[in-house]
């Protein structure tokens, strides 16, 4: 009789237990659709923001790049929007996207608005952030724009512990101060891996720098991959003085991988 | 209760072993999905400023071969070629292998293609059927074009065959009907790039759906929700399963599976390991298994890595029947992977794999369509003898349920919070419309295939069974 009535009070709790269970989830279900359409809102309100900036700085930047107007009436439009974070950002990303297509006058008409606007403060405000995504983001506008006012924060970002903003300040630094700069790392114990060096590879394209000859310090580095990069450049630069340099590297290299890939920039230097 | 208490404590012990059952799937659902939600937003921050095309200044990018199987692509192959000849990446070739095709893919790729039959040396390091001809094209814009054809032997004997004939040292292999993101290549070697102390053998993505998906000249142009339930269906299967489920598994390094649509391969790994298996139809899955086996059984420090962005869309069955051969296939595939690879079974030299993902395939992917057919089966014979408590199993089929419809919800916010390929409140709607009846209308029927994929097995069956697809809208 006991058995009998705890096996029904166990059902009854059992069954209990499940309703609340059921009613738990429902209410969990809620809850995720209730955010994913709060979500969806919001995306699509930043969407029809970010529509309406980008018109605006498409006619901006058009006045930038061609001197439509002078750079004041630029500034005016400009300040309007300077609060707004997305237009900032948008601004910022379409100046440096046509920043690397331009070169000469409307190429200085870019870094000068950058300036003079104030909009670089945006980005100096974002390298003292404490996100270490926002100070990378930061660092490759700056470096990009080219406002060499910023090479000191940035140079000091290049002991940072965390390796992807020394990577990116390694990279920065050199945009902003020269390839010249390059020898204070020659010393790094930091493996420079190859995403690294396609990244730095890449900047130093934008750049369009014309360079026909290289510290021969940077030579003696004893950290390969450093050596691998160095390699890189010149072949970047088609430095063809430099043949027998990389023949006595890929000698000297105890590892297999640098060993093969300085053997395929030496192949295809020839 | 029957008033007798031995049938009664039955009753009661079954109830509770299907309870427990169900709240150990769930369980494991979730705390997989809190995992994959810590990883990918470690990986989209971790990405959210990289430039991939940084990649293309890299003269020493990794060198890649394209493997594409075919078999009767006839009707679209031309214009897959091309679109995968049109990926932006510095180091790759294409291998197209044409798997004894009984329609005229060979003529059109030729005629499309200028080929001619070329004299390179193809070395079988990996044992296939017969290699009839090697073509080239005289064109130099498709200079890194190569056409094997072959004797019938199945995909996995068509993707040993362009292993064996590339030279370059990573393969990615794909389905030539598939959809790629022009940036496949470039997210699928970074990895490779990235300094590791690990050697990475792998690297795989996710697959989504690309049915009613705007698709120009071979690339995906804006995404919709399919108007066919059963594959708006399996959009939010695939959430599920590649947002909520592998990213976990790729966060504790027990990936078991890259997908065989696509997944970028280590080829000296592979030919090591003894390349894909032509004897299984879940040759995706047993690759990567023993490829990971051969790495701790030879005692390598590795790394398979797993990449949440969508780079892969694929066709999804419209049909039942269709459907019902896939999953009965996939089921197939599982049991043969598992039974190859029992030795991994609870076994700690596996690590993870052994002690944590083959008992989780071998529970929740293996048993529990089984455990909830014997259930429902049970349940009948209970209403049958007039014995079952209907409030009960109301309440339990009520509770799985709303787990099931929450579990979509949470897939669809997971989605929403990362890639949001699905842009407009309609396809919202649609998919949160579906949630509500995959429970009832999708999941029986996979359960009725996975018995029927256990059955073929018991059987002895080998085959893929025919996939017929419709071919997406193409315009260009």
């Amino acid at each position: 009789m006991k058995a009998t009535f705890s096996m029904h009070h166990n059902e009854r709790s059992l069954e209990l237990e499940l309703i609340l269970a059921v009613c738990f989830l429902a209410l969990v279900a809620l809850i995720f659709l209730v955010l994913t359409f709060y979500k969806r809102s919001k995306k699509l309100a930043k969407v029809k923001r970010a529509t309406h900036y980008q018109n605006i700085v498409d006619d901006l930047v058009f006045k930038i790049l061609f001197g439509e107007q002078d750079l004041a009436e630029c500034l005016t439009i400009y300040t309007t929007y300077e609060n707004k974070k997305l237009f900032n950002k948008t601004l910022i990303k379409s100046l440096v996207s046509l920043h690397k297509s331009y070169v000469g006058e409307p190429k200085n008409r870019i870094e000068k608005f950058y300036e003079v606007s104030g909009l670089y403060q945006f980005s100096m405000k974002k390298l003292k952030s404490k996100s270490w995504v926002n100070q990378v983001e930061a660092i490759r506008d700056l470096s990009k724009l080219n406002y060499t006012k910023a090479f000191a924060e940035i140079s000091a970002l290049t002991i940072s512990k965390r390796e992807e903003i020394k990577k990116e300040a390694i990279i920065g630094s050199v945009l902003l101060n020269g390839i010249s700069e390059l020898e204070k790392f020659k010393n790094e114990e930091l493996y420079f891996d190859d995403w690294m060096q396609s990244n730095f590879l890449y900047s130093l394209k934008i750049k369009q720098w014309e360079i026909f000859e290289l510290k021969e310090t940077l030579f003696q580095s004893k950290n390969e991959s450093f050596l691998l990069l160095v390699a890189r450049i010149i072949e970047l630069y088609q430095l063809h003085i430099y043949y027998d340099v990389l023949a006595q590297m890929m000698q000297n290299c105890q590892k297999t991988k640098t060993k093969n890939d300085l053997k395929n920039i030496i192949s295809r230097l020839k | 209760m029957t008033g007798n208490s031995n049938i009664d404590f039955g009753i009661e012990i079954f109830n509770y072993f299907i309870l427990f059952f169900a709240i150990s799937v769930m369980a494991s659902y979730v705390v997989l999905a809190m995992i994959s939600a810590y990883g990918l937003k470690k990986y989209l921050k971790q990405n959210r400023y990289v430039n991939y095309d940084s990649l293309l200044v890299l003269q020493d990018a990794p060198k890649v071969s394209l493997l594409a199987p075919a078999y009767n692509e006839g009707r679209t192959i031309e214009e897959n070629v091309k679109s995968l000849l049109g990926i932006k990446y510095n180091n790759f070739e294409v291998i197209v292998i044409n798997d004894g095709s009984k329609d005229n893919s060979i003529e059109v790729l030729v005629k499309a293609f200028d080929l001619v039959v070329s004299n390179a040396v193809y070395k079988a390091e990996i044992p296939t059927k017969n290699v009839r001809a090697i073509y080239k094209s005289t064109n130099p814009v498709y200079s890194n074009l190569v056409v094997i054809d072959k004797e019938n032997g199945g995909k996995a004997d068509a993707l040993n065959t362009g292993i064996n004939f590339a030279t370059n040292p990573y393969v990615v292999c794909i389905d030539v009907d598939c959809i790629m993101d022009k940036d496949v290549l470039l997210k699928l070697a970074k990895p490779f790039l990235e300094y590791s102390d690990k050697r990475i053998i792998a690297t795989g993505g996710v697959v989504r759906i690309a049915n009613s998906c705007e698709i120009k000249s071979g690339k995906l142009v804006r995404v919709f929700a399919p108007e066919n339930y059963l594959a708006r269906i399996q959009v939010l299967e695939y959430l599920r399963a590649f947002i909520l489920g592998r990213m976990a598994w790729s966060h504790m390094d027990g990936l078991l599976l890259i997908s065989g649509a696509f997944g970028m391969f280590d080829r000296e790994i592979v030919i090591a390991a003894g390349g894909y298996n032509p004897k299984t139809v879940g040759e995706d899955m047993e690759l990567v298994v023993r490829m990971r086996r051969y790495m701790i059984e030879t005692k390598q420090e590795y790394r398979i890595q797993y990449i949440p962005d969508p780079l892969c869309w694929t066709e999804a069955p419209e049909s039942f029947q269709i459907l019902r051969k896939q999953r009965s296939r996939w089921t197939r595939g599982t049991i043969e992977t598992l039974w190859i690879h029992r030795k991994m079974l609870f076994n700690p030299k596996y690590k993870i794999l052994g002690m944590l993902s083959f008992p989780y395939w071998f529970l929740y992917e293996f048993l529990a369509p089984l455990v909830e057919a014997t259930g429902l089966l049970i349940t009948f014979l209970f209403a049958y003898l007039g014995i079952l408590k209907w409030s009960f199993f109301i309440w339990l089929l009520l509770f799985v349920y709303s787990f099931a419809v929450m579990f979509s919800f949470m897939a669809l916010y997971a989605e929403e919070s990362t890639f949001k390929r699905y842009q407009t409140y309609t396809d919202l709607f649609k998919l949160v419309g579906v949630a509500f009846i995959e429970p009832i209308y999708f999941h029986p029927f996979t359960v009725y295939a996975a018995l029927r994929g256990n059955y073929e097995k018991l059987k002895g069956s080998h085959g893929w069974g025919e996939m017929t697809r419709k071919g997406f809208a193409k315009t260009s």
